[in-house]
C-alpha cells in the first residue's frame, strides 16, 4: 500500500516504541519522522508542512504530551493522535479537550493502530 | 525623838526623787510611744517638785525656803498639765484636744509660776510668811493670797478631768487596760489627797508638807505599772491607733456581750455611730442584721453578705476570744473582713473558666483536681464532685503515672507545657486532646490547665491518611500498570511483526504463543488498572475556593505551629468546576503540605500564597511557597510514583503523583514551576462546566 504517501511524525520517549511504529507503519505505506522528545517534535512540526499526522506519547520527561500538544494546536490543526499506557479515560478526555483527535492505548494492535490512523488520514486529506 | 521622823521625812523624798528618776528612765525607752512625752514630762515635774520640798525642808533662812518653794512651783504647776495630756492620750480623747488646743490649760499654771517668782511686788500668791517651828521642822509659815487658790482650782479640775477619762476607760474601756489605768490612778491620787489634807489641815500633824512621802508611793506605783504591766510595751495607743485605720471592721465585746469598741470601719459597715458603743447585742441586734449574727458564743468563721449603701457586699465574719495575760477570757473580738473584691474575682474567674467551650483544670503538684469546669465533665462523661475526688492518672489515657509525675515535673521548672494526649471518658471511650497547662507558683504549686477536645479533629485527620494510602496503593498499581505496558506494547507489536514474515510453521507457532501470552498479560495490566482505579468519584459542580479554603483550614492550626503564614488572593466569583470535594482536596492538601514540609526544612517557617483565577475554559489555582525551590534535574520526574527528595522515611514519594492522578481524573492538569533556591509553584487546572457538550450548541452560543 505504498500509495498512502501521507508522512507521520511519531513522538515516544522510548526507542523500541518508535521502531515499532516505524516499522508498523512504514510496511503501511506511510512517510516516517520520528521525534523521542516534546520539543524536538515541536522543532519539526514548526519546520515541516508536510506532516499529516502526529502520533504523540503523553508520558514523557520534560516537557509531556499534554504540553506538546497545546504546543502544537497554537500553530497547526495537524491531527494529533495520541498513545498511552494510562488505562484511564480522564487524561484522554483531557486530550480532548486541549484538541487531540483520537487515541490508542498501549499495547495496541497493528490492525487497529493502522484503521484509526488511516481515518483520520483520510478525513484530513478531504 | 524628832530625829528619826526628820530622817524618815529625808528618806521618803529621796525615794521619791529617785523613783521619778526611774519612771524617767524606763519610760525613755518607749519615748516614741503615744503619750510617752507626757508620761516623762509628768515624772519630771514630778522629780522638781520634791527636789523643791527637800532643798526647801533643808534649808534654815526664810529665803532660801522661799527661793526653793519657788522652784518646787514650776514643778507642782506642771504636774496637773502633764497629767492631763498624758490622760487625754492614754484614753484618746487626744482627737478632741490635739497640739495646741492644749495651750489654753497652760495659761493658768504659767501665770502661777511667774506671780510666784515676783509674790514680793503684789503678794497675789501668798502674804505674812515667815518660819515657824514646828517638831523637828523650821518652816515657812503663810496666808495664801487671791491668786493661790485660782491656781489651785485650776490644778484639782485638770487632775480630777483626766481621772475621769481615765476611769471612763475602765469601765466602758478595753478592760485588757484596767490595771494600767489603775496603777497610774493610784500614782496621781495619793499626792493630790495628801495635798488637800496639807492645805486645809485636815489631820493633825506636824506642820510640814508630807506630799513627798505621797510622791515616793505614787512615783513607786507608776514605776511598777511600768514594769509590771507593761504600761508602754503593750502599746495600748498604738493597737488603738491601729484598730482606728483597719479596713476591717472591728468588735469588742466584753464577757456580758456588751459592745466596748467598734472601730469606724465597723460602723461603717453596720451603719450606725459611737452612741452604740456600751450598749448589750441583744439590744443592739434589733437594729442591725450583722450584730443579729454575730456569734459569741465560740469561735466561728462566717460568710454572710449585706447589702451597704445600694449594693451588695460580701464579708468574712470572724469571731474570737480575747484573753489576758492570764489566759483568762476577758471577751470577744469580731472581725469583720470585706471580701466583695474578691467574690467579685472569684466570680469572674467561674465565668471565664464556664464559659470556655474547652475544659478546664486546676490542679495541685500531685494531679489532684481541685477544679473543673462543666465543659471538662462533658467531655469526660464524670460529675464534678466525681473528678475532685480523682487524679490526673485516672484519666490520663496514654501515659504511666510515672511519665505523669515527670511531667508534672518538667511543668514546675518550665512553666508550661502544651502537649496531645488521650483521655478517658467514664463510659471507656477515649477521647484524643491537646493540653494547655501554666503553672502557677502558690500554695505548694498549681497548674492552670485547658483541654481541648481534637477527637474529630484527629479522626479527619487519619481518616485523610487512610485515603492517601488506599490512595496511593492505587497509584502504585497505575504507576506499574503504565510501566509495564509500555514493554508489552513492543512484545506485541513485533511478535505481531514477525508472524507476517515467512517463517517455518513451528516458528510461527511459538510466537503465536509468544503474542497471545502477551496480549494476556496486557489484558492482566488492563484490569488490574481498572481495579485501581479509584471508583468513579461522584463529581458535583464544586466551587475552588471554598474547598481550598476548608483544606486551610485542616491545616491551621498545624500552620500556627510550624509558622507558617497562608496568604490567598481568591478571585471572586469564579465559575464552577465539576469535582469530587473529597478528592480535590486530598490533592490540594498534599500540595499544600508539601510546600510546608519544604519550607520548614528550609528555613523553620515559610509563606504560602494561594491564587486562583479563571483562564480560558479552566479555573485554575496556583501555590507558591517559598522554600528551597526544585532542582532542575528533579523537575521532569515530580509526580511520577515513588519519587521523592525527602529524607527516608520522610515521604513515600506518592503525595505529588496521587495529585497527579486525581486531577487528571477531573480532566485537569497540574504542573510544577521552580527556579532552584527561590521556592515553587504548583498550578492546578480544571475545566469548567460547560453549559452543553455538543460542540454544535457551544458554536451557536459563540454566534
Amino acid at each position: 500500500m505504498p500509495e498512502n504517501k501521507a508522512t507521520i511524525l511519531v513522538v515516544d520517549d522510548e526507542a523500541h516504541v518508535r521502531k515499532l511504529l516505524q516499522q508498523i507503519l512504514g510496511d503501511a505505506g506511510y512517510n516516517i519522522i520520528t521525534a523521542s522528545t516534546g520539543h524536538e517534535a515541536f522543532e519539526k512540526i514548526s519546520s515541516s508542512n508536510d506532516i499529516d499526522l502526529v502520533l504523540l506519547d503523553i508520558i514523557m520527561p520534560g516537557i509531556d504530551g499534554f504540553k506538546t500538544l497545546e504546543l502544537i494546536r497554537a500553530q497547526s490543526d495537524t491531527p494529533v493522535i495520541m498513545i498511552t499506557g494510562l488505562g484511564e479515560v480522564s487524561p484522554l478526555q483531557f486530550s480532548f479537550n486541549l484538541g487531540a483527535d483520537d487515541y490508542i492505548k498501549k499495547p495496541f494492535r497493528a490492525k487497529e493502530l493502522l484503521a484509526r490512523i488511516d481515518a483520520k488520514v483520510r478525513r484530513s486529506k478531504d | 525623838m524628832g530625829e528619826p521622823y526628820f530622817l524618815f521625812y529625808q528618806i521618803a523624798m529621796l525615794l521619791s526623787l529617785l523613783a521619778s528618776l526611774i519612771v524617767i528612765a524606763l519610760t525613755w525607752r518607749y519615748r516614741k510611744a503615744h503619750g510617752a512625752g507626757a508620761m516623762i514630762a509628768l515624772a519630771v515635774a514630778t522629780f522638781v517638785w520634791a527636789l523643791g520640798f527637800l532643798l526647801e525642808a533643808n534649808s534654815d533662812t526664810l529665803e532660801r525656803q522661799l527661793f526653793f518653794n519657788n522652784i518646787g512651783y514650776l514643778g507642782s504647776m506642771s504636774v496637773p498639765v502633764a497629767w492631763f495630756v498624758f490622760a487625754l492620750h492614754y484614753t484618746n480623747g487626744n482627737r478632741l484636744l490635739a497640739g495646741w488646743k492644749v495651750a489654753p490649760f497652760c495659761i493658768i499654771p504659767l501665770v502661777t509660776v511667774i506671780l510666784v517668782w515676783t509674790n514680793n511686788l503684789h503678794h497675789l500668791m501668798w502674804y505674812n510668811e515667815h518660819l515657824i517651828t514646828s517638831g523637828p521642822f523650821t518652816v515657812t509659815a503663810k496666808n495664801y493670797g487671791t491668786f493661790f487658790w485660782i491656781a489651785l482650782v485650776n490644778n484639782y479640775s485638770l487632775i480630777v478631768a483626766g481621772a475621769i477619762m481615765l476611769v471612763r476607760r475602765l469601765f466602758v474601756g478595753a478592760p485588757l487596760y484596767a490595771r494600767q489605768a489603775v496603777s497610774l490612778l493610784t500614782a496621781i491620787s495619793l499626792p493630790l489627797l495628801w495635798n488637800i489634807i496639807f492645805i486645809f489641815n485636815l489631820v493633825p500633824l506636824p506642820r510640814k508638807d508630807l506630799t513627798p512621802v505621797m510622791f515616793a508611793i505614787s512615783g513607786i506605783a507608776m514605776a511598777l505599772g511600768l514594769i509590771r504591766f507593761n504600761l508602754f510595751r503593750a502599746v495600748p495607743f498604738a493597737r488603738e491607733f491601729l484598730i482606728q485605720q483597719l479596713s476591717e471592721g472591728i468588735f469588742v465585746f466584753d464577757m456580758r456581750h456588751r459592745l466596748i469598741e467598734a472601730n469606724p470601719a465597723a460602723l461603717v459597715t453596720i451603719g450606725a455611730d459611737r452612741s452604740i458603743i456600751g450598749k448589750n447585742i441583744e439590744y443592739l441586734s434589733q437594729f442591725s442584721p450583722v450584730l443579729k449574727q454575730l456569734p459569741i458564743k465560740e469561735s466561728k468563721y462566717t460568710e454572710l453578705s449585706l447589702t451597704v449603701s445600694g449594693e451588695e457586699r460580701f464579708y468574712d465574719l470572724a469571731t474570737m476570744p480575747i484573753h489576758n495575760d492570764h489566759n483568762q477570757q476577758v471577751g470577744w473580738l469580731t472581725v469583720l473582713h470585706n471580701v466583695t473584691e474578691r467574690k467579685r474575682q472569684e466570680l469572674e474567674y467561674k465565668t471565664i473558666i464556664q464559659t470556655t467551650a474547652d475544659g478546664f483544670w486546676l490542679a495541685d503538684m500531685q494531679g489532684r483536681f481541685l477544679d473543673v469546669n462543666d465543659a471538662y465533665c462533658k467531655l469526660v462523661g464524670y460529675s464534678r464532685s466525681e473528678l475532685l475526688k480523682m487524679r490526673i492518672s485516672d484519666i490520663e489515657a496514654i501515659e504511666k503515672q510515672d511519665e505523669t509525675i515527670k511531667r508534672i515535673a518538667n511543668i514546675k521548672k518550665n512553666g508550661k507545657d502544651r502537649f496531645e494526649t488521650r483521655h478517658r471518658h467514664k463510659d471507656g471511650r477515649i477521647n484524643d486532646v491537646e493540653v494547655s497547662v501554666n503553672y502557677v507558683e502558690v500554695s505548694g504549686g498549681r497548674m492552670f490547665v485547658f483541654i481541648r477536645d481534637i477527637t474529630e479533629h484527629k479522626k479527619l485527620q487519619e481518616q485523610l491518611l487512610a485515603q492517601n494510602q488506599l490512595a496511593s496503593i492505587g497509584e502504585l498499581t497505575a504507576g506499574v500498570a503504565h510501566e509495564l505496558n509500555n514493554p508489552l506494547a513492543g512484545i506485541v507489536g513485533f511478535s505481531e511483526l514477525l508472524l507476517k514474515r515467512d517463517l517455518p510453521a513451528d516458528i510461527k507457532t511459538d510466537l503465536d504463543i509468544i503474542n497471545s501470552e502477551a496480549e494476556r498479560a496486557a489484558k492482566i495490566v488492563d484490569h488490574l488498572l481498572t481495579f485501581a482505579r479509584r471508583q468513579p468519584a461522584d463529581k458535583r459542580p464544586t466551587a475552588i475556593n471554598e474547598i481550598i479554603s476548608k483544606t486551610l483550614e485542616l491545616r491551621a492550626y498545624q500552620q500556627k505551629l510550624d509558622n507558617i503564614r497562608t496568604i490567598t488572593h481568591f478571585a471572586p466569583d469564579l465559575p464552577e468546576i465539576m469535582a469530587n470535594a473529597f478528592q480535590l482536596r486530598q490533592a490540594f492538601l498534599n500540595i499544600i503540605i508539601n510546600a510546608e514540609f519544604f519550607m520548614i526544612e528550609a528555613h523553620g517557617k515559610g509563606t504560602l500564597s494561594i491564587r486562583t483565577e479563571k483562564t480560558g475554559e479552566f479555573v485554575r489555582a496556583s501555590f507558591t511557597d517559598d522554600g528551597p525551590g526544585i532542582l532542575p534535574e528533579n523537575m521532569t520526574r515530580l509526580f511520577s510514583p515513588f519519587f521523592t527528595t525527602k529524607e527516608v522515611g520522610k515521604g513515600t514519594g506518592l503525595g505529588l503523583s496521587i495529585c497527579h492522578g486525581i486531577i487528571s481524573e477531573h480532566g485537569g492538569r497540574i504542573w510544577a514551576e521552580s527556579q532552584y533556591g527561590k521556592g515553587a509553584t504548583f498550578t492546578v487546572e480544571l475545566p469548567v462546566i460547560k453549559t452543553g457538550n455538543e460542540p454544535g450548541e457551544d458554536n451557536n452560543k459563540q454566534r
